[in-house]
């Protein structure tokens, strides 16, 4: 009697921590003493972790406290960002700069957006990150009005400066696009030289180079990443709805608009791409490959052409094999007679909705913007910032295909943009089918089958 | 007849040894691989991934050692397993002893019921796992992870130290408690001990599931002052990609898996013994 | 008498609530609370998240990647479990039964990649069937088999079974310990009283080894399909991350696809509740199925 008793009350306890934690399930258990209402929160008195030193920056004009800076590094390196963060310091010497850095940071830094407690001002670039998602989370500052009154130290408006124009987000503004990336076609101007190739300016030319290559070096000629199949459609597609459809089918396309791919001129493209597949002229091995081993194949020669931004060259640094020559040109799938088409991917700064430094961090996001560092970062990178009119031919370490190219961009081709970038919940689906069209698995109607039946599910959600 | 046999043996022998010798050289090459490609530049890895090196350098492992800080990522991952080992132990011996011996209502069901949290997937706690560490002011800390790898690894340890303790014969206890040993004296002075070689066996395979885990640590730990060894390696290999580093990724690959195979080398006839021994049953 | 009972319940107390303390607090709340989610929209990255009911359900139940995802688990699954039996069990049997001299250097070497971490095995593995420097494509050339060349990760169709080998390969050595083990715990008597019966050695492996090594086949079974259902998406992150073109996409890689990288996490855990369930059903169809009568020894 008494045993059996015992036991029940053993069970009932037990039981009493499953409830417990049941319950604990079923109200919020995020940790949420900032709560929502936290538009008109400036200083960083709500936060979890209220550390004295960000109330200083409450003060006004006096920037202070600890400044929180989260940026990947990727194929740019990081050495740009320590000389401005180090500049940084030296005029505002009162703040306290923790860096958050790395080519996992994106990774590293979620469980800190998660909760709350963002760093100050973030970069967004590289893999794990969406500015997109940020927006549509509400995790990044309205800027619309502050960036109103920035300006360079001539004066002019930096919203007037940009070579591209910030992502737009019904109307209102989120980011500022730091980085001015584009995606183009590489190939090796030196070997194209000895060769004899001809660098392709359309579509049409492009496959015969690839015949040429393919007959006389005995290659695949067209090489990208398989585990990233969103290259071939950053890097060629985009360029090619610009070149066809203007900006308006790539908004469309972006957008997840229904029938834009159902169109004449998306289809004609996708028609291209398939014939780049029947002739053989892509690597068989594309669906493999990382993007690093893609892009070590072009530089070995075993391929000719391949599609990457303007960081391929610093991120191979190490490894470019000594009469190596790159050569960048735009994305050549436009049809003979039109203008080769650029589309430029931004890699915008942004300050954080949960600031806990707001002052100190549009400070720095000021500080950036000027052409002195859009001078230095193309010589750190070999890649542009995007601010218009800062002549890099001045400079001795900007690399020469850079000024070639930018002169390209600027006076041969036409610029398309892109509202903002594809949301991921579009893009993978869509890129799943474009490698499977690549590969030869699938043909053209069935992609665009599997693209409009991925842009319907996207708009419904 | 007899010789006979002898012959027929010697041929199944060594047909028997052809499977046996291929499987070696399958699991042996691969790592014999991986040491020689830490001391290939990068340009020799891709232009001969398979032979020796031309020469046999170092630098490698200097980058991999002085630039991402290996040293302190290798003691941290050792505190990590430490407490993550010791702390599953102290938390499953005293359930593992209660579920087998001593007799209880729902014995049955709290052992499916740890049984049954070897299915859960662990991603999907982790981002609430985030949050209570967080509360608790444990994020960002060696110790945090230590408590989530006993944890992670409890349900698994009852298992196997309850089939260990099921062959103890119960003669022992029941003279010790005859004797007055109290039954706290009889779980430590007694089942404990005569359960070692399974409190060893899977003691080993614990600390290395918590030497190498790493999408927790990833996770759970932000500075890379905390970094354990599988997170510096995975920095590694993720500016690898960026980089193209791969000579510097073996090397502290090799650096990584040196410990693991000094520790087994030692160990491995108590992990066999382990095995033999406490034959773990269904 | 009711003193020393009350000391046996507060030695059972003492044994078993911290343990359980502990395992509530850091295994069943985020296990519980991760399920909550998959009645939100939630991206897994801010605080914003609304509830949704079951939306996330019917999304699962008309995705149709999902039910590649299941196939393709229970493809590993399926592949593994005979695989690492047949070969462990052949080791096993190879390394005691037969007086083989150098037995315990198989023994050290083949246990080796279990020590190694899945991250440093997926790495390993992407190397070898590197299409144009792996070790597959190499040796299948060096020996003229050149037609049998194909980028293995690469391909829709050879991608899945390539992440067989690897799975195999790092799974050996603790089946083969735990299958040596049952062996040896079997008494020489019941190998003589067959050989005195006349029966070979294959015949004396049908009926006496392998229905006295059943417990340890059958736990080795079980824990095959456990952790393949629940962990077999590291490898499939590390090795190709689930393409090309979700060919080897695990219901577990897709969960951590959704979650983490198209930033669904609601949707993720409704993944996860399915595995959950399936690995539930399947463990207990297995108990089913493998049900033997324990043969005494």
């Amino acid at each position: 009697m008494n045993k059996k008793f015992k036991w029940h009350w053993l069970a009932i306890v037990l039981a009493m921590f499953l409830l417990i934690f049941a319950a604990a399930c079923g109200a919020d258990e995020v940790p949420d003493e900032g709560g929502d209402d936290d538009t008109s929160e400036e200083s960083g008195e709500d936060d979890s972790e209220s550390d004295s030193d960000s109330d200083a920056s409450g003060e006004e004009g006096e920037i202070s406290g600890e400044l929180e800076i989260q940026y990947f590094v990727g194929g740019y390196g990081d050495s740009w960002w320590k000389e401005v963060i180090e500049d940084f310091q030296a005029t505002y010497p009162e703040v306290e700069i923790v860096e958050h850095a790395g080519p996992n940071i994106n990774e590293e830094m979620r469980s800190r957006w998660v909760s709350d407690d963002p760093p100050d001002v973030v970069y967004i670039d590289g893999a794990g990150s969406s500015e997109t998602q940020m927006v549509e989370d509400g995790q990044l500052m309205n800027l619309t009005d502050w960036a109103q009154d920035l300006e360079l130290e001539d004066g002019t408006p930096l919203l007037d400066s940009f070579i591209a124009e910030p992502s737009d987000y019904d109307g209102e503004l989120f980011s500022l696009p730091l980085v001015f990336d584009t995606w183009g076609t590489w190939y090796d101007a030196a070997w194209f030289e000895e060769g004899g190739y001809e660098v392709p300016s359309d579509f049409d030319s492009f496959m015969s180079t690839m015949g040429d290559l393919q007959e006389n070096e005995d290659i695949e000629p067209f090489v990208t990443t398989g585990q990233h199949p969103y290259y071939m459609l950053r890097g060629m597609l985009y360029p090619a709805f610009g070149a066809a459809g203007g900006n308006e089918l790539l908004e469309d396309i972006i957008t997840g608009q229904e029938g834009a791919w159902e169109t004449d001129e998306v289809r004609q493209v996708m028609e291209n791409v398939a014939a780049m597949q029947e002739a053989g002229y892509i690597d068989g091995g594309t669906g493999a490959l990382n993007h690093t081993q893609s892009q070590m194949n072009f530089l070995l020669h075993d391929n000719a052409f391949i599609p990457v931004g303007f960081w391929l060259p610093n991120e191979m640094a190490d490894d470019v094999p000594e009469d190596f020559e790159f050569g960048f040109i735009p994305s050549p799938m436009n049809e003979a007679g039109d203008p080769m088409a650029v589309v430029p991917d931004l890699r915008p700064l942004a300050i954080a909705e949960e600031a806990d430094n707001p002052e100190a961090a549009k400070a720095f996001v000021e500080f950036v913007f000027s052409e002195e560092y859009a001078l230095s970062f193309s010589e750190h990178t070999g890649a542009l910032m995007n601010i218009e009119g800062v002549d890099l031919s001045e400079s001795e370490e900007v690399p020469p295909y850079l000024i070639e190219a930018n002169d390209l961009i600027n006076n041969e081709s036409e610029v398309y943009y892109k509202p903002h970038p594809m949301s991921s919940d579009l893009e993978t689906p869509v890129s799943d089918a474009l490698i499977s069209l690549m590969l030869g698995d699938i043909d053209v109607d069935e992609f665009i089958e599997r693209a409009e039946e991925a842009a319907a599910d996207y708009s419904g959600e | 007849m007899k010789t006979k046999k002898t012959v027929g043996e010697m041929v199944a022998r060594t047909g028997i040894r052809i499977p046996l010798v291929i499987w070696s050289l399958a699991v042996l090459y691969p790592l014999f691989w991986m040491f020689l490609g830490a001391f290939k530049s990068n340009a020799e890895i891709y232009a001969n991934p398979w032979g020796f090196p031309e020469s046999f350098n170092y630098q490698n492992f200097i980058t991999a050692w002085s630039d991402y800080n290996i040293d302190t990522s290798v003691f941290n991952s050792l505190i990590v397993t430490v407490i993550g080992a010791v702390l599953c132990l102290a938390l499953a011996i005293p359930t593992a002893y209660a579920i087998e011996r001593l007799r209880f209502r729902g014995s049955g069901a709290l052992f499916t019921l740890y049984i049954s949290a070897m299915m859960i997937p662990m991603v999907l706690g982790w981002i609430p796992l985030f949050f209570l560490l967080a509360q608790f002011n444990m994020l960002d800390s060696i110790l945090g992870l230590g408590v989530v790898y006993a944890l992670s690894q409890l349900p698994f340890t009852i298992f196997v130290l309850t089939s260990f303790m099921s062959t103890i014969p119960k003669s022992l206890e029941e003279s010790a408690a005859m004797d007055g040993m109290s039954p706290y004296g009889i779980l430590w002075k007694i089942v404990t001990p005569l359960t070692m070689s399974g409190i060893i066996t899977v003691t080993i395979m614990n600390a290395i599931q918590f030497w190498n885990e790493y999408f927790m640590a990833l996770i759970f730990l932000q500075s890379s002052e905390n970094y354990t060894l599988a997170l510096a390696i995975d920095f590694i290999s993720n500016e690898a990609q960026y980089t193209n580093a791969w000579g510097t990724l073996f090397a502290s690959l090799v650096i990584a898996i040196t410990p693991v195979i000094i520790l087994y080398a030692i160990f491995q006839r108590r992990i066999t013994k382990g095995m033999t021994e406490g034959a773990i049953k269904g | 008498m009711v003193q020393p009972k009350k000391q046996k319940y507060i030695f059972l107390a003492f044994c078993l609530v911290p343990t359980f303390i502990m395992f509530s607090i850091f295994t069943l709340y985020p296990m519980f609370s991760g399920l909550y989610f998959s009645f939100f929209e939630w991206s897994g990255s801010s605080q914003t998240r609304e509830y949704v009911g079951l939306d996330n359900y019917r999304r699962m139940f008309n995705d149709d990647i999902i039910p590649r995802t299941i196939y393709h688990d229970y493809f590993l699954v399926a592949t593994k479990v005979v695989g690492i039996m047949i070969m462990a069990l052949f080791i096993a049997v190879a390394l005691t039964q037969l007086k083989i001299k150098e037995a315990p250097f198989y023994r050290i070497v083949f246990f080796f990649p279990n020590i190694m971490s899945v991250v440093v095995i997926g790495i390993l593995w992407t190397f070898i069937y590197n299409p144009n420097l792996g070790l597959v494509n190499s040796g299948l050339e060096a020996i003229g088999l050149e037609s049998w060349t194909r980028p293995w990760l690469g391909s829709t169709t050879w991608a899945l079974p390539s992440l067989v080998l690897p799975s195999i390969w790092a799974g050996i050595g603790l089946f083969m310990l735990l299958l040596m083990g049952g062996i040896a715990n079997i008494s020489k008597s019941n190998f003589e009283a067959a050989e005195i019966d006349g029966a070979s050695e294959w015949q004396q492996f049908w009926h006496v080894t392998l229905p006295l090594i059943w417990p340890q086949i059958k736990i080795s079974i079980l824990y095959i399909v456990i952790t393949t259902l629940n962990g077999s998406f590291i490898i499939v992150q590390v090795m190709t991350g689930g393409g090309p073109d979700n060919s080897t996409h695990v219901m577990g890689s897709y969960l951590y696809q959704q979650a983490f990288n198209q930033y669904n996490f609601g949707y993720g855990a409704t993944i996860g509740v399915m595995i959950l369930a399936l690995s539930l059903i399947t463990v207990l169809l297995l108990q089913f199925l493998l049900r033997r009568d324990k043969v005494e020894y």
